[in-house]
């Protein structure tokens, strides 16, 4: 009986092993163990290109080596093995439906390990020059310009306009190419100045090189990988993933070219994200090229639409300055002229983009004089970028001339479908949106759109009134202007409230700190919308991107290494006034969770080196982590970060190295499919997809997928 | 007498300072969209050096003009410290010539 029993129970153990582990047809399943044993936490990666584009799925291994890559579509794949503490297995060919045992390598040395390290491991070790630098002495002191007045404004720099284009810290960048040393006849210095000089982004590298100040910033970044060229390592080590971390599936797919780069992905309406089930992904090529470039991800086909101009002399990148490139030579391999920055499905599958469709000055309706109820309020004699629609149904484009800048788009909840917009950089100092029910009926784009400055109620009285300009002194009497422009820019989900975001002075280059801001809208928002503006926390610096979650809460990524919530509701103290007017009221109302990771050294260790580019609400369990899931896309981390009640789920993406975001979205192909049919997708949004994996002009942008199984095994 | 007023209306336009204001706004606005003015301010160093630096360095010199040109063309290094100018071979030789002629009068805005 006992026997009996035993045998029972050793069935029931295999019964359950297998059943957690059975594979389908349509799954490479199998074990990784090293010389040490199974190993736990790393990266199974196959990849074939045998579909229309090229194809790779990644999963991760449970505690006890095993893998199982789900739903493969029929191809024949490399697999093979990627972890920290290991250098790459070797490739094996498998195909769907078999079980493979592959075999993991440990790292030689710890400088072999180190090579797939995230890039914050490498650049952290960039020295940061110290607090008591700051202010600046200029050229002819310390290099440091005197307008960097803390050593946060350098910081903050590094991050908002060096990190925001490139996956810093990789090895694509922490090794200087020898075409750049000759040119520099060997000189570190040199090789780094003609770097900056290189391609296309030659003046926007210039101008944030001026801001670090050119020779401080260009010695500091030489020495930097001088270091590493002489053998220096990291000096922090990173975890290997864990608990939720190893239930992750990344499915990603080459699109566009090698030669462009993308800023955003999108696959559907954020406010119901069943649109567009199993539809096409849309890419978002800011500078590099007007072809918007699609996915289909069921059929596995790249393919591109080609967004016009409405003007021929629309500026193009064919015509800003260069230098030669160590990859591209003196080609100029961007040929955009419509700037596509960001882009928001509707709720009929019509893609909406910030897009320029002509030259920067504005037509007379923009400008004082006008008759146009905004015009009157803050006229607008130049933008920079403004709007398109596309629809798939019957492939035509709207160019919609706007008089307000656009840099990124989300749709209010709102009857009339309202497109509120961001400016980015801080010029125009406003606010615009797009009454896109009246555009879409009228096709009158002069009366469907409008825009409002951004004023505090100062004088506390409840309404707007005259206002004082940004630098003029508090006036009792009036309202206070802000000369910011909103960078992320989110309606809310709750009420008729838009937030948005200013960034912080290392990429607005004006002197006025990162700001939250709400901006009730009104009755008639040119007239009536006033704004509340609230700084982070001391100690903490550069707010980028926006959310809000289902109960009001905003979301930030901070650029003192943070993810960042707002909660107004907590907010005890007037929040109009005179003391409100620099934003450092409600300070009970933020909370602060650490971005992982190393910090630079002698820097706050409550902070952390890693940056992250924006942040995105998970609203509807897209993912498969929670309702409301925030999900930061963390650039040095070369990962998504989301927070799970409270604790931060770090879904790092091995493969290429140098994993770099801007933004995600989510959406719900099949709801009844549980996690098999929802997903996160995003984008590469390197500026240089060349210097990802190990740098090579083969290397296409991608298109992620993310979706969280119950289990590592689960199929 | 037809041609020859004509011919003293346009000696008249070519040396009344309106011609050179908008001379001047127009190599303003090329050195703008050329992207001169990512690396360089009008006073005082950015990247490069100020262009009121430059034409106090070049003051004088009657050969200032072809040699900046050039240097404005194929790029150059050492003059203004260790980063390098570099080189723009997009730009055509008349319209490094009607930057330079601006730079050497201190890039005035009018």
């Amino acid at each position: 009986m006992c026997r009996l029993n035993l045998r029972l129970l050793f069935a029931l153990i295999y019964f359950v092993s297998c059943s957690l582990f059975a594979a389908a047809n349509s799954d490479i399943s199998g074990v990784v163990k090293s010389s040490k044993g199974n190993e736990a936490g790393v990266w199974v990666i196959a990849e074939t290109t045998d579909l229309p584009t090229k194809f790779t799925k990644i999963v991760v291994t449970d505690d006890q080596g095993r893998f199982l890559i789900p739903e493969l579509p029929s191809a024949s794949y490399q697999v093979w093995v990627r972890g920290y503490g290991l250098v790459d297995s070797p490739k094996v060919n498998a195909v769907p439906g078999t079980f493979i045992n592959l075999k993991a390598l440990i790292a030689p040395n710890a400088k072999a390990a180190a090579e797939y390290y995230p890039g914050m491991y490498w650049y952290s070790m960039l020295e940061i020059p110290k607090a008591n630098e700051f202010p600046g002495t200029g050229e002819k002191g310390n290099g440091i310009p005197t307008f960097m007045k803390q050593q946060h404004y350098w910081v903050d720099t590094v991050k908002n306009g060096c990190q925001s284009c490139h996956a810093l810290g990789s090895k694509g960048i922490r090794e200087v190419p020898e075409f750049f040393t000759k040119m520099g006849n060997g000189d570190s210095f040199a090789a780094w100045a003609h770097r900056t000089q290189a391609g296309q982004a030659m003046g926007y590298m210039a101008l944030v090189l001026g801001r670090l100040g050119p020779d401080k910033g260009l010695s500091l970044y030489a020495d930097w990988t001088d270091r590493i060229a002489k053998g220096e390592l990291p000096f922090a080590k990173p975890e290997r993933p864990k608990g939720l971390e190893r239930n992750a599936v990344y499915s990603m797919w080459d699109w566009s070219t090698p030669k462009f780069y993308m800023h955003d992905a999108m696959s559907t309406d954020k406010r119901n994200p069943t649109i567009n089930a199993n539809g096409l992904i849309w890419g978002a090529p800011e500078e590099s090229t007007n072809l918007v470039p699609t996915l289909d991800p069921v059929n596995h086909i790249a393919s591109s639409v080609r967004m016009p101009v409405l003007d021929p002399n629309t500026p193009s990148s064919t015509n800003v300055p260069r230098g030669p490139s160590a990859y591209w030579g003196n080609e100029p391999i961007w040929d955009g002229q419509s700037s596509i920055h960001n882009h928001i499905m509707d709720e009929v599958g019509r893609m909406w983009f910030a897009a320029r469709i002509r030259p920067v000055p504005n037509p007379d309706f923009c400008k004082a004089g006008s008759d146009h109820p905004s015009a009157k309020v803050a006229p607008l004699n130049e933008s920079l970028r403004q709007l398109s629609m596309y629809d798939p149904k019957t492939k035509e484009w709207a160019l919609i001339n706007t008089c307000f800048s656009t840099h990124h788009v989300y749709f209010g909840h709102d009857a009339n479908n309202t497109l509120w917009t961001s400016a980015g950089p801080p010029n125009s100092g406003v606010v615009g949106w797009l009454n896109t029910k009246k555009y879409l009926e009228t096709r009158d784009e002069k009366a469907s759109q409008g825009w409002t400055p951004i004023i505090v109620d100062t004088n506390g009285n409840g309404k707007r009134d005259e206002w004082v300009e940004a630098n003029q002194a508090l006036d009792p009497k009036k309202d206070k202007r802000i000369m910011a422009a909103f960078y992320g820019v989110q309606p809310s989900p709750v009420d008729d409230v838009i937030w948005g975001q200013a960034m912080d002075v290392g990429f607005s280059r004006i002197d006025q700190p990162g700001y939250l801001i709400r901006l009730d809208p009104g009755s008639d928002p040119s007239n009536t919308a006033l704004a509340e503006i609230y700084q982070s926390p001391e100690g903490t610096f550069g707010p980028r991107g926006i959310d809000i979650d289902s109960k009001g809460v905003v979301w930030t990524v901070l650029s003192s290494g943070h993810i960042a919530s707002f909660d107004r509701n907590k907010c005890k103290g007037p929040l109009n006034g005179p003391t409100t007017a620099e934003g450092k009221q409600c300070q009970e109302g933020w909370t602060l969770y650490r971005l992982p990771g190393p910090q630079f050294k002698g820097m706050d260790p409550k902070g952390s080196a890693d940056g992250a580019y924006y942040i995105w609400v998970d609203l509807h369990n897209t993912l498969g982590l929670g309702k409301d899931v925030p999900i930061a896309s963390s650039n040095g981390g070369e990962a998504l970060i989301a927070v799970v009640n409270g604790k931060l789920i770090n879904l790092h993406v091995p493969y290429p190295m140098a994993f770099f975001t801007k933004n995600v979205d989510g959406r719900i192909d099949d709801a009844s499919a549980g996690w098999k049919g929802r997903g996160v997708w995003t984008t590469t949004g390197t500026r240089t997809p060349f210097h990802s994996g190990d740098g090579s002009k083969d290397m296409y942008p991608k298109v992620f997928k993310v979706q969280m199984r119950p289990n590592p095994l689960a199929n | 007498m037809k041609t020859f007023f004509l011919f003293t209306s346009s000696l008249l336009l070519l040396n009344t300072p309106a011609v050179f204001a908008q001379s001047n706004q127009e190599a303003a606005s090329l050195a703008s969209q050329s992207g001169c003015m990512a690396c360089h301010k009008v006073e005082g160093k950015l990247v490069g050096p100020g262009y009121q630096d430059v034409a106090e360095k070049y003051k004088g010199q009657p050969d200032a003009l072809e040699q900046l040109s050039q240097k404005v063309k194929k790029g150059g290094a050492g003059s203004w410290g260790r980063i390098p100018m570099p080189a723009h071979p997009q730009l055509s030789d008349e319209s490094a010539r009607v930057l330079v002629t601006w730079i050497l009068k201190g890039a005035p805005s009018q």
